[in-house]
Formats: C-alpha cells, structure tokens, sequence
C-alpha cells in the first residue's frame, strides 16, 4: 500500500522525533558553523561588530601568498606521507597478531601496541621530544655512548619532517591493526580449511585469502586516512619549533595562525574552505579509483 | 575602615603605608623592622585625595557585578580565584565573576570575543591589543584617563609611559604593572663560591661560564650548562655587545634594516656558535619550554639564563620558601655593553587591561582599573589574600607559607604606583635588577611594517647559525635575500 510522503510521516512520527535532537545537534554544531565558515569566507571579518563583504579578496589574498603555497606542500608531503607510509605497517601487525597462539600474550600485544593511541598528542609529543632531546634524551645519551655525534631530532629539517610522519604511524598503529584484526576473525574459516585441503602453505593462505578478504576494510581505512589528510594539526602544532616550523607547518595550523593568532578570520576561514573543498574532491577520486562501495 | 581625619594624619606623619593600610578594610600601621625593605616615601597629596575619592564612589556599585577575563590576575588555582573574587568584593563591595584559564589564553579571548560573550573587562598583550585597535572592537579611554585623579596622576603612572599605548592619539587601556626586562640572571654564589667576578664583557662571560661548568659549584660532581635560553629574543644582552636589538631600524634614507639580519649581526652569531659548539649553550634550548629551563636553574643544573627582571626575586624567594637555609642567590646582570659603552636590554611589551565596546558595564569596568592602581587593588595583586597569602598582627604584615610560594605575585608583583611601598619587602635581589631595567631597557621597534611571519624567519636562520648548521655568514646572507625577496628589508 502507497501511504505517500504524508503517511509515511504519520506512520513512522515517532522515529522522526526521535531522529530530531541529533538533526539539531548537527544543525547548531556541524552545519551552521560551516555555513558561517564560508560567509565569513567572503568578508572581512572583526572580532566584534560589523563585518564588511569583500567577493573573494581573501581566496586571492590566499592563493597570491607563498606561505600558503609552502603549507600545501608541506601538507601534502606529511599527509601523503601518512597515508602512504602507514598503510601497511597495521597490516603487518594486524597479520602477527592473528598468529599468535598464546591468547595471553596475543592480549598483552594486542594493548601493547593499542595504548600509544590512547595518549593525547600533548602526551606523545612530551615523551618523544625528552627520548629524542639532544641533551639527556635516551637516544641521544646512547649514541653518544658508542661514541656517535648526537642529532638533532627536531631541529633537522630532514628529521623533524620524517618525525611528523613516523610518529602518528606509530600511535595509530595499534589502533588501525585492531581494526583489521577484527576484520580477519571475521574471515570463515572453511575458505581456510579449503585451502589447506588444497595443499596451500600458511603464506599462501594469507596472500590469497586474508589479504583480499581485507580489501573491504583497507579501502575504509584508506578513505577515513584521506579524508583526515588536510586537517592533520594537533602533532605540528605542538612539536613545530623555529627551526622547523617552515617545513612541517601544515594548512590546519597555517589557518589556526592566520585565525587565532593574527586575527585574519576572513583570510582563515577562506583556507578552511579551500581545504574543505580539497577534501571532497580527493575523496571523490580516492572513491571513483578504488571503487570503494561497488565492492560485492 | 578608619575615618579621612586619621587617614590624613597618617599621610602627613610622612609614612604612605599608613595610608595603604586603611583602605584594605583594616586599620593597619606597619612595622619597618618587620619589613626593611619597605622604605617608607611621601606619597603624593593629590594621589591620595584621588584614591579616597575613588573608594567613596565605588561604594555607589555596591553589589553591581564585573565579568573578567585574565590571564594573570587572580589566584594561582582555581581554588584561589575563589578566594580572590571573594577578597576583591570584600575591598570592593563590586562581585568579580573571574574568568581565569590555565592555557590557550589568546585562544580563549578570541573565541569568546567571536562568540560574543560580553566581558567588561579583558587582559591581554600589546600585539593583541594592536589587532583589536585597528578593529575598532575597544572603548576609547583617552578622556576617561586625563580626567582621573589616580591613572592621570604621573606619579600612579609617568606620563611618558602612556605613549606606548597610544593610537593616532587615542587610548584604548590601562597598563597591568610595570612591565621589566629580559635580562641575564646567574648565580651569584656559585661566582662567591669560585671567587669570581661578575662579567661584563664576552669574554669575561665565556671565562665565566667554562669556570662554572668545570668548577663544581654545586658541589655534586655535575658540570652546570652555562646559560639556557627558550627564544631568539633571550640572546639579546649579547647582541647588545654590537649595539644591535630586535626589530626594525629605519636607517638616515629611510630603508628598513632588522639588526638580527644585518651584516652587524654575524659577529654575535659567531660568538654564540661558538658558545654552542663548546657545550656552553643547553642544545636544547630551541625545543624547550621556560618552566624547564627554570626548573634546570632552581636545580643546579643551570648556571645563568635570560629571563624577567621579577623572576630574579621569584626564584629567591621560591628558594627561600622552599629551604630557608638555601645558598641560592641569583642575581640580575646587565647585559654587554657595546663599544660606545651602551647596553641594550628589551624592555618587556605593555600588558593591558580594556573595556570591550560590547562591555555591559563599562563605568564600573574604568573605575575597577582605576581600583587596580591604587593602594588595596595593588595589595590584592601582588601580596594576594588576607589571611590566605598574608596576615596583619598587630599592623605587621607577613606571608603564610601559602603567600610565600606565591611570592607576592597575584597578577601585579611589579605595580607602575610610586606611592605604593610593598609592606613585606621586595623579594631580595629584585630591587637590583628592576634598576638595571630602569637603566638599560627598552622596546624594540616593530611598528606597521612589521609582519607576523617576519619572526619566525629569522628565528629559524638565528637558531640554525647558533646550532652551528649553517655558518654566520652564509646564514646572515640567506635571510637577506629570503626577507628581500618579500619585502621585509629595503
């Protein structure tokens, strides 16, 4: 029976109101901030009082300024650096731990590995920055025990740059392998029991069997990664120093620079919408490439 | 409250503190022996006329409520706040409602700003405060200020000093405290204890520094850094030895010159290196915070840093707190004097006080900053709370151990008020080093021309040349070319 738009309104009201605070929550949190973003995007904006609209001044101020340019760089090579660089490590994990046999010690790996993503950046980055310090940090204090120079972690460009990548790799390690790990208990075991009455090895059976089934799961992971990849902030923002800052300054704290710091929120929010946009277009290729969803 | 007649006969036996004493809510006289540090001074007859006026009229907002947002005045916790609203509507008769966060201050202020939360009252910076002037977000206090009897009283606050926060002629806000200067501080019973010299000449501080790394002052075997640093800036006193500051310099033909990428420059930097390369400079001076750098000089660990004129009375008076029979004296240094005998200090930037246009009270709000300057608003900020930071027996003030800890600093340990003479006594070895300020400190030039992302440039090539990464010359030369290209530098 066709109850139309309005019997169906009436059918299911109940699940409409219940469906409503979370439709305000998003509208006050998530999309009127967002629709204020852009508006702010196209005016000068002051802390207080009236704001005058300015066309799209501050996207050109944005594009015409090499800093900004520099950032994009900086954040693809960080960004990129993740995504790539971090993409199989979890995996890697994910696969030892699934052969653990030890269920005691597979628990105790499996929190191992998972505790660095329970720390905040502001934990993470205090407890690298002493391991690595040039004076009486771990590392350091054991090179120059074998009679090594000491490095300088955080104020080598080379370093400071791989350390924005490896170490959000590392604390999100753990978590993404879970993630997997889960997927492949998920895996049935008969395509396994097939596959060893067919004579396949152990490493057959993950190459053909457990890696494709983890596609599905890769390709989520892969687009949750994209989509985060401009936005990365909270690691630069706090292990960034003077020497550094050039080169690991991402877009997120660029705009957090330009907004907070000096004030420009029309010049920020113009950024932010860029980024935005940005995102939704790599998300767009990431999911037309990888066919993420057309999966059977 | 004791009655004017006897507050006038306080004020004309000579002794101002007397007259302090009696607008805290309590008939207070003070003792010299218990404090000796506190001199008394004649206070200034219209000032004090100004004061009593001010307290009479704030009796009229009795019960009225004042929305805050500071960064440094209140309590150390947030216990304390409590405390401090409480003792402020005591001195008052006005409820504070204290917005006081522990971090992320700017952040908070914008957003809350954005967000339109009405303050009527709001701390910040003079960078901060630039922003804000030029969008017009600011109650204009210029006539607000020459018509008071205590901020437009040049013994409250000197006349010139207002210049510093002046636009086009306009004022916008009132100071904080008098604000110091960044200088070296050393410990001067380790240079006692070796039997050595203050230095005032680079050499005399590189002899210095290899004397007190290899001579064991602490007497635990260790081999204390020379001089620990958090920024660019606290290298200053050296590059005061080639009579270069931080900022911009506008030459005869008015080409635009920043002294740290001047070819001026490469000799400090070679010194610096120099220092560095021979273990003299902490190698983490480019990553770490100030709290770790006070923690490795109130630790023997560190024997000279460049930090705030009041923190060489902090870290006395901590360390007396913390073990009245310690042996640690630090002591402020004038930095190098340059070949014409000058000595260029940075004075610290103005930290202000102001009423935002959208302030509900804005009356009260001038009247609280009027308040701030005066006897018990500076008693407030800089001893604290009586009976919790501090106590009166029979007119004798003295710190609780809670007080002591705190070291006398509530928000405005250094006040601009002439008048005022600190009941307890200045933290020891503060008094010193607040005369070099007076003596060699000042602002470095920014002005218009200066762009946020002018620092850090020149951070980084200061930083790596120090580091020893790139040579003086070619680093210099770089960021020349690097600020050139932008137009930074003519």
């Amino acid at each position: 029976m066709n109850l139309g738009m309005s019997g169906n309104m009436r059918r299911y009201a109940w699940l409409y109101v219940m469906i409503l605070p979370i439709i305000v929550y998003l509208g006050l949190f998530v999309y009127y901030p967002l629709v204020q973003g852009v508006i702010s995007s196209f005016q000068e904006t002051k802390l207080l009082g009236a704001t005058s609209w300015v066309g799209t001044e501050n996207y050109r101020t944005a594009i015409d300024t090499p800093q900004f340019w520099q950032v994009v760089r900086n954040t693809l090579l960080i960004g990129g650096g993740i995504i790539l660089l971090g993409f199989f490590p979890p995996i890697m994990v994910a696969l030892a731990l699934n052969e653990v046999m030890n269920i005691a010690f597979k628990k105790i790996a499996q929190t191992t590995v998972y505790i660095p993503h329970l720390f905040s950046w502001v934990v993470i980055a205090g407890m690298w920055m002493y391991i690595l310090a040039p004076s009486g940090g771990l590392v350091n204090e054991f090179i120059k025990s074998v009679g090594g120079e000491p490095i300088r972690f955080f104020t080598s460009i080379g370093w400071a740059r791989s350390l924005m990548i490896g170490l959000p790799i590392w604390r999100d390690m753990g978590y993404y392998a879970i993630i997997y790990l889960a997927a492949i208990t998920s895996i049935s075991p008969s395509l396994y029991e097939a596959a060893r009455v067919d004579g396949a090895s152990r490493f057959q059976q993950t190459w053909q069997i457990t890696l494709p089934m983890l596609k599905p799961t890769m390709l989520v992971v892969f687009m949750l990664n994209t989509l985060g990849m401009l936005r990365i902030f909270d690691q630069i923002f706090i292990m960034r120093n003077p020497v550094s800052k050039r080169y690991v300054d991402v877009l997120m704290t660029y705009v957090y620079d330009l907004g907070i710091t000096q004030g420009k929120i029309g010049l920020a929010s113009a950024i932010s919408v860029m980024v935005l946009g940005a995102t939704l277009v790599m998300t767009a290729i990431v999911w037309t490439v990888t066919g993420f969803g057309k999966e059977e | 409250m004791t009655s004017p007649l006897s507050r006038r006969l306080l004020v004309q036996r000579g002794s101002v503190l007397g007259a302090a004493a009696t607008l805290g809510g309590q008939r207070f006289t003070f003792a010299q022996d218990a404090s000796p540090a506190a001199t008394a001074v004649e206070a200034d007859a219209d000032f004090l006329a100004a004061q009593d006026a001010l307290v009479e009229s704030l009796k009229e907002f009795a019960g009225s409520k004042i929305k805050m947002l500071s960064a440094v005045a209140g309590g150390k916790d947030p216990e304390e706040d409590v405390l401090f609203a409480q003792e402020f509507q005591r001195l008052t008769g006005v409820e504070l409602e204290l917005v006081h966060p522990t971090a992320e201050y700017n952040q908070k202020l914008q957003a809350d700003l954005t967000a339109g939360v009405e303050y009527d009252l709001i701390y910040t910076n003079k960078s901060t405060m630039d922003l804000f002037v030029e969008q017009e977000i600011l109650t204009d206090l210029t006539d607000q200020i020459s018509a008071s009897g205590v901020l437009g009283n040049p013994t409250v606050i000197p006349a010139e000093e207002w210049e510093m926060i002046t636009y086009d002629g306009r004022i916008y806000s009132v100071f904080n405290k008098f604000e110091g200067s960044r200088m070296i501080t050393m410990r001067q019973d380790w240079l006692d204890k070796l039997g050595l010299e203050t230095p005032r000449t680079l050499e005399e501080f590189y002899d210095t520094m290899v004397a007190l790394r290899d001579g064991d002052p602490a007497g635990d075997g260790g081999q204390p850094i020379g001089f620990s640093a958090t920024g660019t800036y606290d290298f200053q006193p050296f590059f005061s030895a080639w009579g270069l500051r931080n900022g911009y310099r506008y030459t005869d033909d008015g080409s635009k010159v920043i002294d740290y990428a001047s070819d001026e420059a490469i000799p400090v930097y070679e010194y610096l290196a120099k220092l560095f390369a021979e273990g003299l400079i902490d190698p983490n001076f480019a990553t770490q915070d100030m709290a770790a750098v006070r923690n490795q000089f109130m630790t023997d660990k560190l024997s000279s840093l460049c930090y705030w004129d009041t923190w060489v009375g902090l870290f006395n008076a901590q360390m007396l707190a913390a073990d009245p029979a310690t042996e640690f004296v630090a002591v402020g240094v004038a930095g190098i004097a340059d070949e014409n005998d000058n000595i260029t200090i940075t004075r610290g930037q103005p930290s202000v006080w102001m009423i935002p246009i959208n302030a509900p009270n804005p009356d009260l709000a001038f009247k609280i900053l009027e308040w701030w300057h005066t006897f018990p608003g500076i008693t407030l900020t800089s001893l604290g709370i009586l009976d919790h930071d501090y106590t009166v027996t029979d007119g004798v003030y003295a710190l609780t151990e809670v007080g002591k800890q705190h070291a006398m600093d509530h928000g405005q340990p250094t006040p601009y008020n002439t008048n005022w003479v600190n009941p307890i006594g200045e933290n020891p070895g503060l008094k010193e080093a607040q005369a070099i300020t007076k003596q060699y400190a000042s602002l470095d030039y920014y002005g218009p021309d200066w762009d946020a992302t002018i620092k850090p440039l020149v951070d980084a090539a200061i930083i790596q040349m120090i580091l020893g990464d790139v040579a003086p010359a070619d680093g210099v030369a770089a960021l020349q070319e690097d600020l050139r290209s932008q137009g930074f530098i003519d």
